[in-house]
């Protein structure tokens, strides 16, 4: 649970059981919490002077033959009221814990997502589909084999597909979400253009500038993969180290004062120890 | 960019078309600042022989965007202030007695010109209105049964202040479409204001001249080049589809015409010129796109009073209609 998440649920909980002080006090102690504010606001009116004084005060004492509620009803009122306030407590408190869950899991879930995109896009932009953009017979189908690979790259790598898009707004859209080389993909994607809708004849050069740029944009996804695989393994030693520290933690305040406790200590420092050094 | 060598291929090179319009448009920005995108769709507009009405607050630069371009095209210029006692015949001209020769004579009025800025057009009568938008449509204009054609290249841009209506004539939906777009500068920035001023002080008089960088003769020339551009069979139908598309829109009473669709593509084409291309993509089309069909386009009566307006329904075609793409229907484009 994050510190943010954390610090929520200890107001909340402190929140409540403040609540749950005040109001079980408040019942029990028989004093109103809140009274009505005394004297008069303004001239009484004409007509409810005419009232008998003597009537008000009978309404609000006890009439005859009423019994005041009994003590046993009044506790039993207030140990529901607690159970009640206890059982929202609680409620919240697992809210908050499955929303924090939630918020994890949905984490882990994009970080796959992302990793299963970055392959798709290595994929497409890979040796074998620049070799089949060369192969291609005529240059203008070349350089257009190459956009339909990145295109097809981006949807298999779950941006969704939008025909009303220019290749333009997908390049804007792929660099927005990629961190690709924006040159790499602005000479691809007019490369293309160039080649769909003009009728002059397209060169080999410019077969050769898609494709080089098709490269490029393969590399700078091969970089991102290998960064990313490096930044989780640091990820995971560093959670590892982690761990080791806390159970030094932990067995650091066990019983030192015996023979088989200190050795028992030593025994598992000196596991540790080698871990590491193994690791390293 | 490679031109195709074709027979009929044009003196002026598409090379020296863009070169040309870049230079009339750093030109017209030393008067205008920091208007360029607009500026570059007006010019597009002149590009395509078409004409421009510029809709704006007043004091935004619109009667000195004009000047400018009659300047730098090297056209001759002429403004018409439109009021609501103009006739027809004050734009048309008209016959005068000639005492010397004892005949009446034919003396041109304003619109005989090669840019005429024609100043608040929505405050003058539809009489005289519907005079200056035949001449536009036409190229000529006929007095007394007599027809004289207008100079070539000849241009409109009409202003009109999109909200003072008190004594004015707007300007009815067929007769907007005859402009090829409807332009709007909007206000500049607080560093583009500050530099207008600047650049004033450094001026140190109120008016400005521009150097022209053709005359109306290159201008035809650079027109003439534009129309030697091929479209792409798709582009076109892209365009014919998005007219349609705004048609169809269901908070649309009357769409834009096939003048409209017309007009996009042309303009797209010219701005694909100006852009330094002789192929049209279809980024150009969405880069015209507003400007060429907001104004032909009338919204159901019952939703004057939302927000909904041409512009919003140009956007809604344009992410609905599907773009030509590398795997629809070309016979150049690779079969996925």
């Amino acid at each position: 649970m994050r510190w943010g998440t954390r610090s929520t649920v200890v107001v909340a909980l402190l929140a409540v059981l403040a609540a749950l002080v005040v109001l079980v006090w408040g019942s029990s102690s028989g004093d109103p919490l809140v009274t009505a504010p005394q004297g008069t606001w303004g001239e009484p009116r004409a007509e409810s002077a005419d009232v008998p004084t003597t009537a008000a005060t009978a309404r609000a004492t006890t009439r005859p033959g009423e019994e005041l509620p009994d003590r046993t009803t009044t506790w039993a009122i207030d140990l529901a009221t607690a159970l009640f306030l206890m059982a929202v407590l609680t409620t919240i408190l697992l809210l908050l814990r499955w929303m924090s869950q939630q918020r994890v899991e949905e984490k882990e879930r994009r970080a796959l997502l992302e990793e299963d995109e970055l392959v798709a896009l290595l994929e497409a932009t890979s040796d074998e589909v620049r070799w089949q953009a060369l192969a291609e017979g005529d240059p203008r189908n070349g350089v257009v084999a190459c956009w339909v690979a990145l295109e097809q790259a981006v949807q298999r790598a779950g941006l969704h597909q939008d025909r009303a898009e220019t290749a333009a707004e997908l390049t804007a859209r792929v660099l927005a979400r990629y961190d690709v080389d924006a040159t790499a993909i602005t000479d691809l994607s007019e490369a293309y253009r160039e080649a769909r809708f003009s009728r002059h004849p397209v060169t080999e050069t410019q077969r050769e500038r898609a494709v080089t740029a098709l490269e490029r944009i393969h590399t700078d996804l091969r970089r991102r993969v290998a960064a990313e695989e490096e930044a989780r393994a640091a990820e995971e030693r560093s959670r590892e180290a982690e761990r080791i520290a806390a159970e030094d933690a932990a067995d650091s305040h066990g019983p030192e004062d015996t023979t088989h406790g200190r050795g028992a200590l030593a025994g598992t420092r000196e596991r540790h120890t080698g871990t590491r050094r193994r690791r390293r | 960019m490679t031109q195709t060598p074709t027979p009929d291929a044009p003196r002026l090179p598409l090379e020296e078309v863009t070169r040309r319009a870049h230079e009339v448009l750093d030109r017209v920005e030393q008067a205008v600042v920091g208007k360029r995108p607009a500026l570059t769709l007006v010019l597009t507009a002149i590009l395509s022989r078409g004409h421009v009405l510029l809709e704006d607050f007043p004091g935004l630069g619109k009667t000195l965007a004009a000047r400018s371009f009659a300047q730098t095209l090297g056209l001759d210029f002429t403004r018409a202030q439109f009021t609501p006692d103009l006739l027809p015949s004050d734009l048309t001209g008209s016959f005068v007695y000639d005492q010397r020769v004892g005949e009446f004579a034919f003396r041109p009025g304003p619109l005989f010109t090669g840019l005429l800025l024609a100043d608040e057009i929505n405050r003058t009568p539809p009489k005289t209105q519907s005079a200056l938008l035949e001449a536009m449509q036409e190229h000529q204009v006929t007095v007394e049964g007599q027809t004289f054609a207008l100079p070539q290249p000849f241009h409109v841009l009409a202003t009109a202040n999109p909200v003072e209506y008190e004594g004015t004539y707007p300007l009815p939906e067929a007769q907007l479409d005859r402009f090829l777009m409807r332009v709007s500068f909007g206000y500049p920035t607080a560093e583009e204001e500050w530099d207008v001023l600047r650049r004033r002080v450094a001026r140190q008089r109120e008016d400005q001249h521009l150097e022209a960088v053709t005359d109306a003769e290159g201008l035809s020339a650079m027109q003439d080049a534009v129309e030697t551009v091929p479209v792409e069979d798709d582009i076109s139908r892209y365009c014919v589809e998005l007219a349609a598309a705004t048609r169809r829109h269901r908070a649309v009473l009357v769409g834009a015409s096939p003048r409209g669709s017309l007009a996009l593509m042309l303009t797209s084409r010219a701005y694909a010129v100006v852009q330094g291309r002789d192929y049209v993509t279809p980024e150009d089309v969405k880069a015209v796109a507003h400007a060429v069909l907001d104004h032909r386009i009338s919204i159901r009566p019952e939703l004057w009073m939302s927000d909904t307006g041409g512009a919003a329904v140009v956007d809604a075609v344009l992410t609905q209609v599907p773009v030509p793409g590398a795997r629809t229907g070309a016979s150049t484009a690779v079969q996925a």
